[in-house]
């Protein structure tokens, strides 16, 4: 079969950068026919070889925007194990970087952007986001990631507020917290 | 709060389960409410969640030699009657195929117990004595006590329940029916003997007291619609949803060995002067109460009818004094909202409404009108019975809910039971394709591309519902910081 790109997407815990990494791993017959190298392509490239599409799914105000990105300057953000050798790439996207290319898209697309848009975020918004990688001429499938990183912070305060165990206590930020939490898996499972 | 003032003049005993929740603070406002607004209010969600398709698997515990006979019980039929009524809705029920040994059932859906061997001890030892009640002479008994003073006879219903209801490894994978002679819910002022017909369980309040408040719905023979046999002895002509007229495959036999009464008057088996023509409909009430709905109107005590005020039935704790509305925006407001009456007094009037065009929908909601309906020799149901777009979201999102505990996430009682569902109706595999082509299937997926032809996939669905729960979150946390 034809090398089967996998991707990892995530962010850092800091939710300051957008991290994808290619977890294709080595052909195998048995274990891994989609793998680099064997009868698929071999993983000797070099970073110019590497495109990344990001399409974000994100709101300016109540309004849906859905913007492809083509993430340019990839060399600046990404990370090779060996010279030369791709598999295993990681890339890690710096937040600003990001929304600076989706405001550019935004003034390509659009008669103006948004004022209320941040061109300049210190962190990744929360939001849906697909990447696609193409290495040469083999382009990975989307991969869809719901990043909830900035809200699980919240939410994890809100629940190191409360005292679980308290049976005097007033019970609603209690209720708050466990109901935000579950809210948040659902974020999490969505698609 | 006395029960009696929740059953007497009922003929659904879901409000007792509404009742026992606030009795036990199990937080119907602060934690339910907000969890299913979240979802329901959010002007994004309706076209996504209501179109996710949601297949329950059904148990008919059917018990017999209790003064009925079932020759010719029919799971499949039922549900047939059934799923009529939540035509449009993405809902649907279906039989289950496996027992929770593992076997599979002989007639799908169906599970027969013989009511002969059912007994219940009940009563205090050492205070006022003790009392055995079976299922054959005293039937079933919604609830333990009618006051401190007066004990409502009969096997009780938490005692089929503890010890017939299905679950695999105490989790939920069925709704469980049980089909009963009759329900008994104490004696009436007149004297006479009061009966619910059907009682359901909100899931929220059983999620919360599972140790004693079990997920089940409760319904007499005569509830679910014509019997077999006409007054005659002839057999009623079995038609589907949309036939004129139609049995469901049980009798009554003729009187109750101790009361020497018929168990149910003919009046209630849907005779030709019956009221209970309602093909499966009470079935399709007692599922919308499973699925989260309540009536439209709550009054639980019933001395005097009144309309709703503006106080929502999902508040914190209910009382004898307020008439509580639903929640929900496009039902009505209607008095008798959990009693059946006679079909003139629904198709006449609505004193809750000021548009007299509103009576018809009002009267044919399910979750209005359960039990009686129709003149004499006219079977009603269908499409004129609906559930308004408003409750079948809120029945979606019910089956949507997860819950965050101490001991982590777990899905609510509904999302558990769809989960594993294909654990007791499992998908029949297609085993035609050839290995061959499953493998040629395969190598054809990732084939090198031009970018434009690497699609991303479609999202617009879920694109609202993850911003609508960043937005839930993000209110509670005001909340949280402000409270």
């Amino acid at each position: 079969m034809a090398l089967d790109l996998k991707l990892n997407i995530s962010t850092t815990d800091d939710c300051r950068n957008l991290i994808i990494e290619d977890s294709t791993g080595v052909y195998d017959a048995l274990n891994n026919p989609g793998g680099w190298g064997g009868i698929n392509l071999e993983s000797t490239a070099e970073v110019e070889d590497i495109k990344l599409y990001i399409k974000v799914h994100h709101f300016i105000g109540d309004v849906q925007y859905n913007t492809t990105v083509n993430i340019s300057e990839l060399i600046n953000y990404i990370v090779l194990p060996f010279e030369g050798i791709v598999e295993g790439f990681k890339i890690a996207l710096p937040s600003h970087v990001l929304s600076t290319e989706v405001a550019n898209q935004l003034a390509f697309e659009l008669p103006e952007v948004p004022e209320e848009y941040n061109s300049l975020m210190e962190v990744i918004e929360d939001g849906i986001y697909q990447a696609v990688v193409q290495v040469t001429d083999v382009v990975s499938d989307p991969v869809q990631f719901n990043c909830i990183c900035s809200i699980s912070k919240e939410v994890d305060k809100m629940l190191s507020k409360i005292d679980l165990h308290c049976n005097d206590c007033d019970t609603r930020d209690k209720e708050r917290a466990l109901l935000a939490k579950s809210l948040l898996e659902n974020m999490e499972n969505i698609g | 709060m006395a029960n009696a003032d929740i059953l007497s003049r009922h003929s659904c005993g879901f409000n007792l389960s509404l009742q026992k929740g606030s009795d036990e603070n199990v937080g119907m406002g602060s934690i339910y409410n907000t969890f299913i607004e979240s979802i329901v209010n959010n002007p994004d969600y309706p076209g996504t969640i209501s179109s996710n398709p949601k297949v329950f698997p059904v148990v008919f515990h059917v018990f017999i030699n209790g003064g009925v006979e079932i020759p010719d019980f029919d799971p499949e039929y039922i549900l047939e009657h059934v799923n009529y009524n939540f035509l449009g809705s993405h809902i649907s029920f279906e039989t289950a195929k496996i027992d929770p040994d593992g076997n599979i059932l002989a007639t799908p859906g169906l599970n027969i117990v013989d009511g002969s061997t059912i007994s219940e001890v009940r009563g205090e030892v050492g205070s006022n004595g003790t009392t055995t009640h079976t299922y054959v002479e005293d039937m079933v008994a919604v609830t333990e006590n009618l006051s401190d003073a007066r004990e409502v006879p009969g096997v009780t219903l938490n005692y089929l329940y503890t010890n017939y209801r299905w679950s695999i490894d105490n989790n939920e994978r069925y709704l469980n029916v049980f089909v009963v002679n009759r329900l008994r819910a104490g004696s009436l002022i007149d004297g006479r003997d009061s009966s619910v017909y059907m009682s359901a369980e909100h899931p929220y309040v059983a999620e919360q007291l599972s140790e004693t408040h079990k997920f089940n719905c409760a319904i007499e023979f005569a509830t679910l619609g014509n019997c077999y046999y006409d007054k005659y002895g002839n057999i009623f002509t079995k038609g589907g949803p949309t036939d004129a007229v139609t049995n469901f495959g049980y009798d009554y036999l003729a009187s109750n060995i101790k009361t020497n009464s018929p168990y149910n008057s003919y009046l209630f088996r849907g005779g030709d002067t019956g009221f209970f023509r309602q093909r499966g409909r009470s079935l399709v009430h007692c599922f919308g109460h499973m699925l989260g709905l309540t009536h439209p109107s709550t009054q639980l005590r019933e001395l005097e009818k009144e309309c709703a005020g503006d106080t929502n039935v999902f508040s914190d704790t209910l009382n004898n004094n307020t008439v509580y509305k639903d929640n929900i925006s496009d039902t009505e407001n209607v008095k008798f909202g959990e009693i059946g009456v006679d079909y003139n007094a629904w198709y006449t009037t609505n004193e809750c409404s000021d548009d007299d065009n509103t009576v018809f929908t009002s009267a044919s909601n399910h979750m209005t009108i359960s039990q009686r309906e129709g003149p004499p020799g006219v079977e009603l149901g269908g499409p004129s019975t609906i559930f308004t777009a408003g409750q079948v979201l809120w029945m979606h999102a019910n089956c949507e809910v997860e819950f965050y505990g101490e001991s982590g996430f777990h899905p609510g009682i509904l999302k558990e039971i769809l989960i594993h569902s294909n654990d007791v109706i499992p998908t029949i595999i297609n085993t035609d394709i050839e290995p061959c082509e499953l493998i040629q299937a395969r190598s054809t997926k990732n084939t090198a591309k031009e970018i434009g032809g690497a699609d991303f996939k479609i999202v617009d669905d879920e694109v609202p519902i993850f911003r609508g729960l960043l937005n839930a979150i993000k209110k509670l946390k005001e909340h949280h910081q402000n409270g």
